[in-house]
């Protein structure tokens, strides 16, 4: 049992936040490319999965509830096999991080900061992320709670404002000669919502009551329907061609609003400046991620956590840094969240079901 | 006390971030309009009036040649940048009207074969930081237009200022005289031609969605399309009708009327008069005001061929007669034959229309491509390729549906 707590609606928040990164500027591109106008069925399809996988997670936490996901996995398996199953997951957040970070720099320089040199944007969030991770999970739940209300009237706002210029029959015709693209695109709709097993390292800070699980799905629940009404709306505005041609879909969507006369003509602006909190608390969380598997994974004791914080700054920079053209960039994080898929849907899976088995002995002895 | 200092440094350091994209408002060059025309302009577009205005535009033709890497001079880009300054010592009463023209705006003409480049050039001529995030519109000549939008569009999608909101125009001849209009009641004309748009909803013969975003999807999908016409004077801007495309190139004008009868075909009529001889025979005139207008289009097939239903139906109030005692006539067999002439007006001007874009101009603007895509996809799969062949020999069939609601009183 740690001395920090969540409360059960923090569970909620923390897995919306999770989610949520810098995936909601380029969710539509990749499914576009493979379902066309039936991405957001490909998307939904994956929801279904993650809320199954989801499940899997809490059940797998609700196991072991004094630990968090690399302590139950090197408890289960074992420390050197445990190790091995852990080091995936442990690269895959650092991974993750340091190009939400890049991803996120290169965006902000795009459409906003167009002077200011990539290092010190991916350096300063890179530091106030650490810096939160540091103060702990406490503190992490109190960012969120004030930055969660902010990302969900964001994420709203650029799926409501423009509805005025959609065009409905762009999302036809529906399945029509495409369910094996559809079938094609769940994998890569399931990897859009990375962060969905966030509940394996949080439940051993909540007090375990009985609602943990509702808020939890709900917490699932509301990135997979944004995700996928953002996705139909930008196909609705741009045609599933168009698409396929945007680097940035959600920030075009975003310059895309119009309103008569001249009211409101930068809308992007504020959808910009939302969007770095949204980015900042994904890049925490996976931060935080990353740190508990290092610490464990070292076998570090929890004293020397802060110090493992602060010296992956280094690390994150040099991935983020590491490849030089934008668009490979994002091809390369979209390839690199299908390390997520086989996470998520094998080594979550099996690391639970030997857990049951122990369990079940311990039980039996 | 070491950790507070540390920590405070980080914070001057972050706060310091915002500096680099620091840009004093008076530095920046926010371009409202640009023009596109063909180089070298054919012999008319171009003319001076004297001796010494010819020498004046020599001298100035020097600064707009730059030197290029490969090949020569296809387009002349022209900016609008206003001047500010100018523009608030001149503001007693109403601008324009009677002002030189250019007195609040600077126009720079570029001559280059790449917009990057020209807009770079430009840099050599202006103080300023040209700033395209207020750009109203684009205005491309008719004889760009006719060779091609495809060639031009990349600067202005690639270009993270652009918006794709910015509305496109098509100018008939010189596409920079629009830019150097004064208006009598605006100070630029690139923020004034966008505004006349605002009126869409009065006047459906002009062009509301012409903007750089619908310009790209229809691009992309390979659907042919329209957009806004324009036309001036000294003073005066009109855009009114439009060009039509197919596929990225012009290939001629749709007039006023077969701009609403295209608008009632793709529903987006936004609102508008249509006016009718009396039922009667007598020589008057009555006008309706569309308040709304729906369509929708069906797609008929029998084994290969097509053929459309489309459905319109208008809301309208009665709003004017000329040369006709209407008050003496209002009744309900009246009011139900006039109902029946707006039918067949409205019927009359949609097939007129549907009738010269297949024969003249061979292009499907109303987009009946696209609904075979939707709602026949089987069909578009088996003969989507061969549909160029197919639109000039579609058969169209029409049910139009008028109410007039409101007499007025």
């Amino acid at each position: 049992m740690k001395t920090e707590q969540l409360s059960a609606p923090q569970i909620m928040t923390l897995t919306v936040s999770a989610i949520f990164g810098v995936d909601v500027l380029v969710v539509q591109r990749e499914l576009v490319t493979i379902a066309r106008q039936d991405a957001w069925i490909s998307l939904a399809l994956g929801g279904i999965l993650i809320i199954l996988m989801g499940i899997v997670c809490y059940y797998l936490a609700c196991l072991y509830p004094n630990m968090d996901f690399p302590q139950i996995i090197l408890h289960v398996c074992g420390k050197f096999f445990g190790r091995l199953l852990l080091l995936p997951a442990l690269v895959y957040d650092l991974l993750y991080t340091g190009l939400s970070l890049r991803i996120f720099a290169q965006a902000l320089k795009m459409f906003l900061l167009s002077i200011t040199p990539m290092v010190p944007i991916i350096l300063f969030m890179a530091l106030a992320a650490a810096y939160a991770v540091y103060k702990g999970i406490y503190t992490i739940g109190g960012i969120v709670d004030i930055i969660f209300p902010i990302c969900a009237v964001t994420a709203l706002s650029i799926i409501v404002l423009p509805l005025r210029q959609t065009i409905f029959s762009n999302l036809k015709p529906i399945l029509f000669e495409n369910t094996g693209n559809v079938i094609k695109g769940i994998l890569p709709g399931f990897h859009q919502f990375t962060g969905f097993g966030i509940i394996t390292f949080l439940f051993c800070y909540t007090r375990r009551t009985k609602g943990i699980l509702k808020w939890y799905l709900a917490g699932l629940g509301i990135p997979i329907f944004l995700y996928v009404a953002l996705t139909m709306v930008t196909i609705m505005v741009f045609g599933p061609s168009d698409v396929q041609s945007l680097i940035y879909p959600t920030l075009t969507l975003a310059k895309s609003i119009e309103f008569p006369g001249t009211f409101l003509e930068r809308v992007e602006s504020f959808v910009a400046v939302l969007w770095i909190g949204i980015v900042f608390v994904s890049v925490v969380l996976f931060l935080f991620k990353s740190t508990r598997n290092i610490t464990v994974f070292l076998g570090l004791d929890t004293k020397y956590q802060s110090f493992v914080i602060w010296t992956q700054i280094p690390l994150l920079l040099g991935i983020a840094l590491f490849i030089k053209n934008a668009l490979e960039v994002i091809e390369f994080f979209s390839r690199m969240k299908y390390m997520d898929v086989i996470l998520g849907l094998f080594v979550i899976p099996f690391v639970t079901a030997v857990a049951l088995l122990k369990k079940r002995k311990e039980t039996n002895q | 006390m070491k950790k507070r200092s540390l920590l405070l440094f980080f914070l001057v350091l972050a706060l310091l971030t915002g500096c680099w994209d620091q840009k004093d408002i008076e530095t920046r060059g926010y371009v409202l309009g640009l023009a596109i025309d063909h180089y070298p302009p054919t012999p008319h577009a171009n003319e001076k009036s004297g001796p010494e205005q010819a020498s004046a535009a020599e001298e100035e033709k020097k600064l707009e040649r730059m030197q290029l890497h490969t090949g020569e001079p296809v387009y002349a880009m022209t900016i609008q940048l206003p001047l500010i300054a100018k523009a608030e010592s001149q503001s007693d009463g109403w601008p324009g009207g009677g002002q030189t023209a250019g007195s609040r705006t600077w126009e720079i003409t570029q001559l280059g074969n790449s917009f990057f480049s020209m807009n770079r050039e430009m840099a050599s001529r202006t103080s300023l930081s040209l700033y395209y995030e207020h750009l109203q519109v684009i205005i491309i000549s008719e004889e760009v237009a006719k060779k091609g939008m495809l060639d031009i569009l990349d600067f202005f999608l690639r270009d993270p200022e652009m918006r794709r909101r910015v509305k496109i125009f098509i100018s008939q001849g010189e596409a920079k005289s629009i830019l150097d209009v004064v208006p009598r009641t605006q100070e630029y004309s690139s923020v004034y031609l966008a505004m006349i748009l605002t009126n869409s909803s009065r006047n459906s013969r002009t062009v509301y969605h012409t903007d750089l975003g619908e310009l790209i999807c229809n691009l992309h999908d390979g659907h042919d399309f329209i957009l806004g016409k324009v036309v001036s004077t000294e003073d005066e801007i009109k855009t009114s009708g439009g060009a039509v495309f197919r596929k990225d190139k012009m290939v001629g004008w749709a007039t006023e009327m077969e701009m609403e009868a295209i608008h009632f075909i793709r529903n987006r009529y936004e609102g508008g008069i249509l006016t009718v001889s009396t039922p009667e025979g007598e020589e008057g005139l009555i006008a309706l005001e569309i308040t709304s207008a729906k369509s929708r289009i069906t797609p008929v097939i029998k084994g290969d061929q097509v053929s459309f239903h489309i459905e319109i139906k208008v809301e309208g109030d009665y709003s004017e007669d000329i040369n006709l005692h209407g008050h003496e006539k209002l009744d309900v067999a009246f009011l139900k034959s006039l109902k029946k002439q707006f039918e067949k007006e409205i019927r009359k001007i949609c097939l007129d229309t549907i009738e010269r874009m297949q024969e003249e101009y061979g292009a499907d603007v109303f987009h009946f491509d696209r609904v075979l895509q939707t709602e026949e996809p089987a069909y578009w799969k088996r003969m989507g390729s061969q549909w160029d062949s197919i639109f000039p020999n579609v058969e169209v069939a029409m049910d139009v549906e008028v109410d007039i609601v409101l007499l007025g009183i």
